[in-house]
């Protein structure tokens, strides 16, 4: 796999998720992280939409945070070993990502108290939900048995970033919490989290 | 490639670009719409994994997630690219139009009041302008990926013949783009599809 650059701000936000999986799997990258000397808005022309994160690699930049996230997991065997395997993990990650992540920015940036509380409301309902679904789609120690995939990792993510804040527990759901643990144990990604820069986001 | 089964409600909205990426590639499956007499959503519902519509059956199973599925269809019928980093294009334009633009549309229908609707309008016009804008400079010859179609024209495809007239804009300023949607317009399969598909208003 060529060294690829991701470029980020300085928080985990939307490159968290691509970052843990290098952690994981322990392959290096080089994890750009935009300053007062580095500036984001000096790099935002040469992007693809004029956001970020951003991935370049053999010179061309890539964006949206989920199409890397995709990308890089594809490199690292972490997309399932079939196309209906992919397509299972996909699935799994579009149900977080698509469904119940917009919400969630309403939660924390909403513009008033009463969008807030509503925003906290049907996130939480959206969760149950989806939740109650995931929880039977694991298909032995992860979703795809015994191998680790894109869609257990953002199981992961989502029960330490978010969970908190939409006042649930990954406990609820015992196959899901299983994957959580197992994650938790990983001395890869508990190396990564011990020592990645401490941000409040 | 088994036989697969589409199952949506009677409306272009989030299965379209799955129709499209079969039609294009002339790939046939059953494509099942629900109705009020042979196939209701409401009973349908508890068959799917997450309650949502469309679901793709494929050797039984039932997979949900409109992109996931159309990206699963694109794989197997060829339209993902030649390599992973082409995927990765692919993907980052899905997301850019399905991701950011699809919400910010859906916006300015199920807006509550007239206010609401047209401040929804506002916003989203200026995101279509500036992504479009981003589009046109991604596209490398004939389509995004060169001189071979992809998932990618065929969703912004999707969008400029379907949804975006709905807001009332057309993309002729997008010569790249127009270009695209010309030739996917003229395409064999896609006039078929375009002739012969059922006609609803999303």
């Amino acid at each position: 796999m060529a060294d690829s650059k991701l470029y980020y701000f300085n928080t985990r936000g939307r490159a968290e998720l691509i970052r843990l999986l290098y952690a994981l799997k322990d392959v290096k990258f080089e994890d750009v992280r935009f300053d007062d000397t580095n500036k984001f808005e000096d790099f935002k022309p040469k992007t693809p939409f004029g956001s970020v994160p951003v991935l370049e690699v053999n010179g061309v930049f890539y964006a949206q945070s989920m199409a890397i996230a995709r990308y890089v997991a594809r490199e690292l065997g972490l997309m399932g070993s079939s196309s209906l395997q992919t397509l299972k993990v996909d699935m799994i990650v579009d149900a977080i990502t698509v469904d119940i992540f917009p919400l969630l920015k309403d939660i924390i940036w909403g513009a008033t108290d009463e969008i807030k509380a509503a925003a906290k409301t049907k996130a939480g309902e959206v969760s149950k939900k989806t939740f109650t679904a995931l929880e039977n789609l694991v298909s032995g120690d992860y979703f795809l048995g015994s191998e680790v995939s894109l869609a257990d990792i953002i199981i992961f993510t989502f029960a330490i970033e978010a969970m908190p804040v939409l006042g649930l527990a990954i406990d609820d759901y015992p196959k899901l919490a299983k994957i959580v643990a197992a994650l938790q144990e990983n001395e890869n990604l508990k190396n990564y989290i011990a020592n990645r820069p401490a941000t409040p986001m | 490639m088994a036989d697969c089964k589409l199952y949506y409600f009677n409306a272009k909205a989030r299965a379209e670009l799955t129709r499209y990426a079969y039609a294009f590639k002339g790939v046939s499956y059953e494509d099942i719409r629900f109705d009020d007499t042979n196939l209701k959503f409401e009973e349908f519902k508890s068959k799917t994994p997450f309650g949502s519509a469309p679901v793709l059956e494929v050797d039984g199973v039932m997979f949900a997630q409109s992109m996931a599925i159309a990206r699963y269809v694109a794989r197997e019928v060829g339209l993902n690219g030649a390599n992973s980093l082409e995927n990765l294009k692919i993907d980052m334009i899905l997301d850019a139009l399905y991701s950011d633009l699809f919400p910010l549309i859906i916006n300015v229908f199920q807006g509550q009041t007239d206010e609401i609707k047209a401040a929804a309008k506002t916003k989203a016009v200026e995101s279509i302008q500036k992504t479009f804008g981003n589009l046109e400079t991604l596209v490398s010859g004939d389509y995004f990926l060169g001189s071979d179609a992809s998932l990618a024209d065929l969703a912004v495809f999707n969008l400029v013949n379907d949804v975006l007239p709905l807001l009332g804009l057309n993309m002729d300023e997008y010569t790249k783009i127009s270009k695209i949607v010309a030739s996917l317009r003229e395409n064999e399969n896609i006039k078929s599809h375009l002739e012969n598909r059922p006609k609803t208003d999303a």
